[in-house]
Parts: structure tokens; C-alpha cells; sequence
């Protein structure tokens, strides 16, 4: 008999059979696979994922499937995940438009893919750092609602932490 | 589906927005009410004030970290290449941000309940800093503020931080009240007793003392094992091995709860005569610790030649390799050696650098490569400059980029002109590679946090600085001094003519060592090509070289990130696995 696969079903219904071990990088469906199946994985097992579309689901897969043997650091330190860039592989599978961007984010977030939802953080991150107030608003098409006045007193606000 | 920054939900812009530094905060928080506030919450949560700026990553880089965004620093003016800015211009802007921050605080009240910690570092007792710092306390006294740390006594015992009731981190010099319960952290100051000491013990859970092995000796004596205090929750501490008494050191090591501790700092002094094996000692001190996240080694004394620097470091492998084996959530790891002030060791012709660079480059990542260790060297240049025949080769048959063409050659001049104090001879005598190196490599470590109680463990807490060098003062008491005269090139000496040297102008300055770190980095990349085992072969070696490309089977690195004496390095794998490294903060 072959080893019984996880499969994870799109909020549209398409179906994606997976390795337990890939399947496994989300904490959400490793709980889930732990809660109820406590012997073990004896047959295929499916699980809805009512939140992630099939074409964000299958790129969030992607990296689980490159990722099944990387063992991640489990500590929550913030200083050390700041110490640390985005990963090459990563910065790669990134590079996505905007809108797949924040749908592997969120995904990430639901699932429970703590390195991938840092990795996708910090790729927002790096197209926020450098730019005006004004670049950011195009680029993240923001709406100010900020009268002159008020964007005024804010920059005086915060005058003692520019860089200068 | 999200189509704008703006629809994610808040927490996930939480995220994000912790990754971006100070400017970057301050530019998103003026595009859109909704995302004011949560930038406000982390530009105002951990505040430095500071002499020198934050180094910030090249825009370009191709793996830039995120570490300027681990705290906001209020410092004078940004180091442009080119510009030399006065100490007291830098100062009077310091006082300057520091009252708007006041300000800000006052109008806008609800920024108070932002600020989480403050740290003030690197400076001298400076009267001036004195009426902001309080002020700014009295301002911060209405919020949460958890620590407000300064590094320099005079300065600290001139404020007054009674008005912060929340602080759960506090310092102890002589006279300190009794804070209340909720301390969890105490730094010992200037401070031999503290009978509050029994109070705070059930809670605390970090204590750090200074290096000095006298005085903290007489502290743990007095305060500590005289009344066999526990220290239940302790999971932070710092050791500093006793030379003396050897059962001292049992007694302190019964009192720590070990299987619970998280970070350690373990300071090694040194002792005269032949025997090394105390080293071997201390270190069997230690029990498993399976909690163990950071761990810190420092030389707590001279280890005055190459000889026993090399014993010494065999043994510290040693105990790591045992340590890790033990301690499976071990992410952080710094070794801190202490050096002479001008690096010139009695073996220093001698000494065996080839074998201690392997030691450091190729055997220390293997031994660490099972975890995903950041690896902090603070002064390991600093270490190697102490190998002068090795400097006279990194300084005069070293890089041979544009870059370097310019600035090691500046170095070389600079050489050539510069006396340093020989303290034996009570002179001044010329000086040579190594103390030029052994100064700059001081220099390049003063970007990291130098505060024994903050100790090395912190120093992911803190972004870099970019601090500069006039280019004379030093670590001897005395500066290098300049010659009077210019030396005459020998192919301009003509025997039938007299020529009259020129004085000596020296225009050594700040503006000139903006330039010295890149061309230091790149002896660095040498180092750095070792722990990636990788060489590409050069074509003018004589030898016949072995080509490694990294990332084979032999060896892949899981190490990301070292910082090599206040330089910091990216490791990371191509598509097709060949590692590859990124110097994120000295470009050309």
C-alpha cells in the first residue's frame, strides 16, 4: 500500500495531494492531522481550506515542498529574525505581483507558516524601506487622508528621529 | 482579496512594519491615518540616544538584514563621506532631537504609552545630556516605560528614575531604593551591597555584574552566596570564572538553575605561569543547559601570547562542541578575545596565524553547522592584527582593487609618518603593521555595544554604528604622533644637492577613515571565502590550488549571518547551492 497522503482542497474545490511532511510545515493542518488521526495516518486524508484560493494554495505548497527539510528555528526572537534577510530561494519564489503577495501572507498567517509568513513580511517590508511618503502612497496605492496641516505636524512630531 | 498594503489585517501590517527602520516608519505613518498609530508603536517602543548613527544597509544590497530596525536612535548628524562634522556640533544636535522627542511626548500624550525602553550609550559624563535625560524621564513617568538604562555612572547617578514606577530592569549603584517585586532584571552598577537583594530574587530573572573579577567577586560573596539566595527563575546570567578559590566557583554554579537557563556570558580571566588546563576547568563547571538559546564567551583577561591565545581557543571549541550537543535551541554565539591595546605580542613574528585563522574560519563553522547559529566575533581582526607578518602582507601585497589602491596606500603613508609610544623604552618608535591594524580593527569593534552589562549577548538589540577614527588617538594612554618632517623618497635624494625636508602636515582625519573599513573588509572576504569553502582559484598563485565552489557535498553551510569584528556578513545558497556571502553595510 502506498503512504497515505494529505490532500488539501482550495476554496474552489481543486484538490492537492501532498507528502504528510510537506502537508506538515503548516502547524494548522499538522494539528489537525495529529487530532485526529491520533495512531497515525492510515489513509488519505483531506482538508478544506475554505480561505486560500487553488492559485495561492499551490504556490504556498511550492514552497512547503522546497522547505519540507529545512528545519527552521523555532524561537520567536525578535531580534534574531531582524538580524536576518530574506533567503535567496525565497526572495526568488517572492517575487510576485502585489495582490499574490499579500494572498501567500495571509495564507501563510492562516495556515500557520511562520517562516513563510516572516519571509513575505520582510519582502513588504524591503518595498516599503527607501521610499517618500509619497512613493509609498503610489506604490501601495494609499489614500491620504491627511489635511497639509496635519502631514506638517506629524513630520514635526517625529523631526528628532529623522535621518539626517 | 487584499489589493492595497491597507486591506491586510492590522496584525499582519504589525508584522511589516516591525522590520522597518526609523525613516521609513516616519514616511509610512504620514500616508494614511490607519497605519499612524501602529508605526508611532514601534518607532517610539525602543528608543537609543547615542553618539554615532546607526549604520543602514546599501539600497542595493542583495541580502540586506533588518537589524537598524531593532531600535530608534536619537544621534547627532548622518557620517557623509566628504563632510566632517565637530564632536559639539553632533552633541548640541543630540539635545536637540532629544527635546523634540520631549516635546512630542508632551503634546501628543498618547505617544508616552508607546515607550517600552530607553537605552542612553557612549557617552562620557556629559553635564549637558544631564536636564534633557531627566526631563525626559519626568515626561516618560505617566506611561509603561520597562527600562531606562544608562550606560555611564556619573551620568546615571546624576538622574533620578523613581518617577518610573513600571521599570522591571534597573541598575544598582550604592543608594538605590527598593523598586518593588516586579523587577525581573538587575544590572549591578557600582554597587557592593544590596540588601533588597532577597526581595527581588524570587522574580528575577535576569542578573548581570560587571567583568571585573575583583569586584564581582565581592559582590556575589557579600550579596549572594554569604545568605545562599536562589535565583528560581534566573535565565539570563553572566560567570566570571574565579581564579582563586575554586570552590567559589562550586558554590555559585549549585545555585543556578541550569535546565532553565537561556542565556550565558562566560568571562575567562587569565593566570600567570604554564598552566592552562584551568581553562579546561571552568568550562567543566558548566552543566547541560537544554534551554540554552545565547551564549557568550570573553577573554576577561590578556591571554599576552599567540601560544596560549591558540590553547585557549582549542579549548573553547572543545566546550562548545560539548554545549551544542546538549543545547539544541542555541541560535546566538559570540566569542570576544582581549587583546594588547596595540596588539604587539612578544610572538608576535612567530605566531602561527594560518593555523589560528583555520582554527576560527573553517573548524569553528563546522563545529556550530548544525545549528542555525549567528555567530558574533567582535574583535577577531582585532586578534589576527597581532600576527605581524601577516599584516605586512595584507597592507602591502593585499587587495589589489581600485579602492584599496588608494587607501592602503593611504594606510601606508600614514605608516611611515606616525610614531606610537613604546611604554617599555618610554619613547616614541615607528610604528608597524600590526599596530596600525590592531588600532583600526579597535576601531571597527567600537560599532558594536561595548557595555559589560549589557554584556555580548545584547548585541542583536542594538544596530551597528558607524563610528569613525581621528586617526591618532588609540588604545595606549598616549596618541600616535605625527613626524615633524616629510621622509625624503630615496629616488628624489640627489647626494650633489642639499634638499631640505617639508614639515610634516598631517591630514589623517575622520574624513579619511570614512574610506579605511571597505578596504578592510575586503582582507575580511578572505576570511569570509573560508567558512564558505569556497575559492574560485587565482590565477597568479604558484601552487597548484584546490577549487572549492561551496555548497558541495563535502560541506554546506547553514550558518546565516556572522559579524566579524563590527562587520557584517550574509551567508546564503544560489539557486543552484553555491553558497555565496554579502558584506550588508561597508560598499565602496
Amino acid at each position: 500500500m502506498s503512504t497515505p497522503k494529505v490532500i488539501i482542497i482550495s476554496s474552489d474545490d481543486e484538490k492537492f495531494p501532498v507528502e504528510q511532511k510537506v502537508a506538515e510545515k503548516s502547524i494548522l493542518i499538522k494539528n489537525m492531522i495529529n487530532d485526529l488521526n491520533p495512531d497515525g495516518l492510515e489513509e488519505d486524508f483531506e482538508i478544506p481550506t475554505p480561505n486560500v484560493r487553488s492559485n495561492v494554495l499551490s504556490k504556498v505548497l511550492e514552497w512547503c515542498e522546497h522547505h519540507k527539510n529545512t528545519v527552521f528555528a523555532d524561537d520567536e526572537d525578535e531580534d534574531v529574525k531582524k538580524s536576518l534577510p530574506v533567503e535567496e530561494w525565497d526572495k526568488n519564489f517572492l517575487k510576485v505581483d502585489q495582490e499574490m503577495l499579500y494572498e501567500i501572507i495571509l495564507a501563510a498567517n492562516y495556515l500557520n507558516i511562520k517562516p513563510l509568513l516572516e519571509s513575505g513580511c520582510k519582502m513588504v517590508a524591503e518595498m516599503i524601506k527607501g521610499k517618500s511618503p509619497e512613493e509609498l502612497r503610489r506604490t501601495f496605492n494609499i489614500v491620504s487622508d491627511f489635511s497639509p496641516e496635519e502631514e506638517a505636524a506629524i513630520r514635526r512630531e517625529n523631526e528628532w528621529a529623522e535621518d539626517r | 482579496m487584499p489589493t492595497s498594503f491597507l486591506d491586510l489585517p492590522e496584525a499582519i501590517r504589525g508584522y511589516i512594519i516591525k522590520y522597518l527602520p526609523q525613516q521609513s516608519l516616519i514616511n509610512l505613518a504620514l500616508t494614511n491615518y490607519d497605519l499612524y498609530h501602529p508605526c508611532m508603536r514601534q518607532l517610539y517602543s525602543r528608543i537609543t540616544i547615542q553618539p554615532d548613527p546607526p549604520l543602514r544597509p546599501h539600497p542595493q544590497g542583495r541580502s540586506n538584514d533588518f537589524h537598524d530596525s531593532v531600535q530608534t536612535v536619537v544621534y547627532g548628524f548622518s557620517h557623509v563621506r566628504g563632510k566632517l562634522i565637530k564632536p559639539e556640533v553632533h552633541m548640541r544636535m543630540i539635545i536637540a532631537r532629544t527635546k523634540v522627542l520631549i516635546q512630542a511626548l508632551t503634546i501628543n500624550t498618547e505617544l508616552i504609552s508607546y515607550v517600552n525602553q530607553v537605552h542612553v550609550l557612549g557617552f562620557d559624563n556629559n553635564s549637558s545630556l544631564v536636564q534633557p535625560l531627566q526631563e525626559l524621564i519626568n515626561v516618560l513617568s505617566s506611561g509603561s516605560v520597562e527600562k531606562f538604562y544608562v550606560g555611564n555612572y556619573e551620568l546615571r547617578k546624576q538622574l533620578n528614575l523613581s518617577a518610573l514606577t513600571k521599570l522591571t530592569s534597573l541598575v544598582v549603584d550604592d543608594d538605590v531604593p527598593y523598586f518593588g517585586d516586579h523587577i525581573t532584571e538587575i544590572l549591578v552598577g557600582q554597587n557592593t551591597n544590596l540588601p533588597s537583594l532577597p526581595q527581588y530574587c524570587p522574580n528575577l530573572r535576569s542578573l548581570i555584574l560587571p567583568d571585573d573579577h575583583d569586584k564581582y567577586w565581592t559582590w556575589i560573596n557579600h550579596n549572594l552566596l554569604r545568605h545562599k539566595i536562589h535565583l528560581p527563575k534566573l535565565e539570563r546570567f553572566k560567570i566570571v570564572f574565579n581564579l582563586n578559590e575554586w570552590e567559589l566557583n562550586l558554590q555559585l554554579t549549585e545555585i543556578i538553575p541550569w535546565r532553565t537557563l537561556k542565556e550565558l556570558e562566560l568571562v575567562i580571566c587569565y593566570k600567570d605561569g604554564d598552566d592552562t588546563d584551568y581553562v579546561i576547568d571552568f568550562y567543566n563547571l558548566i552543566p547541560i543547559c537544554p534551554k540554552l538559546t545565547k551564549l557568550s564567551i570573553v577573554q576577561g583577561g590578556i591571554f599576552p601570547t599567540h601560544a596560549k591565545n591558540e590553547v585557549y581557543d582549542l579549548n573553547t571549541f572543545n566546550f562548545l562542541t560539548n554545549v551544542l550537543s546538549s543545547s539544541p535551541h542555541m541560535i546566538y554565539l559570540s566569542i570576544k578575545h582581549k587583546t594588547l591595546p596595540l596588539g604587539d605580542f612578544p610572538d608576535g613574528m612567530e605566531g602561527n596565524y594560518f593555523r589560528r585563522r583555520d582554527s576560527f574560519m573553517k573548524v569553528l563553522p563546522k563545529i556550530i553547522n548544525n545549528h542555525n547559529i549567528i555567530l558574533s566575533l567582535p574583535n577577531i581582526f582585532e586578534s589576527f592584527s597581532g600576527y605581524e607578518q601577516y599584516m605586512n602582507l595584507v597592507l602591502w601585497n593585499g587587495c589589489k582593487c581600485e579602492h584599496c589602491n588608494i587607501y592602503l596606500d593611504q594606510l601606508d603613508h600614514y605608516l611611515m609618518h606616525h610614531k606610537y609610544f613604546n611604554n617599555k623604552l618610554g619613547a616614541f618608535r615607528d610604528l608597524n603593521a600590526s599596530h596600525l591594524f590592531t588600532t583600526i580593527a579597535h576601531q571597527l569593534n567600537k560599532r558594536m555595544i561595548q557595555d559589560e552589562l549589557l554584556t555580548q549577548l545584547s548585541q542583536l538589540r542594538f544596530p551597528l554604528m558607524n563610528k569613525l577614527w581621528d586617526f591618532h588617538s588609540n588604545a595606549t594612554f598616549k596618541d600616535f604622533k605625527c613626524y615633524e618632517e616629510e621622509l625624503i623618497d630615496q629616488g628624489e635624494f640627489d647626494e650633489d644637492q642639499d634638499i631640505l625636508p617639508n614639515k610634516y602636515r598631517c591630514e589623517f582625519d575622520e574624513s579619511v577613515y570614512m574610506h579605511i573599513p571597505v578596504a578592510i573588509t575586503h582582507y575580511l572576504n578572505w576570511l569570509v571565502l573560508d567558512v564558505l569553502n569556497l575559492n574560485r582559484g587565482n590565477a597568479e598563485a604558484e601552487d597548484e590550488e584546490k577549487f572549492m565552489d561551496g555548497g558541495d557535498e563535502e560541506f554546506r553551510l547553514n550558518m546565516r549571518k556572522c559579524i566579524l569584528n563590527g562587520v557584517s556578513y550574509m551567508f546564503d545558497h544560489e539557486i543552484n547551492g553555491t553558497h555565496f556571502y554579502e558584506n550588508v553595510y561597508d560598499v565602496a
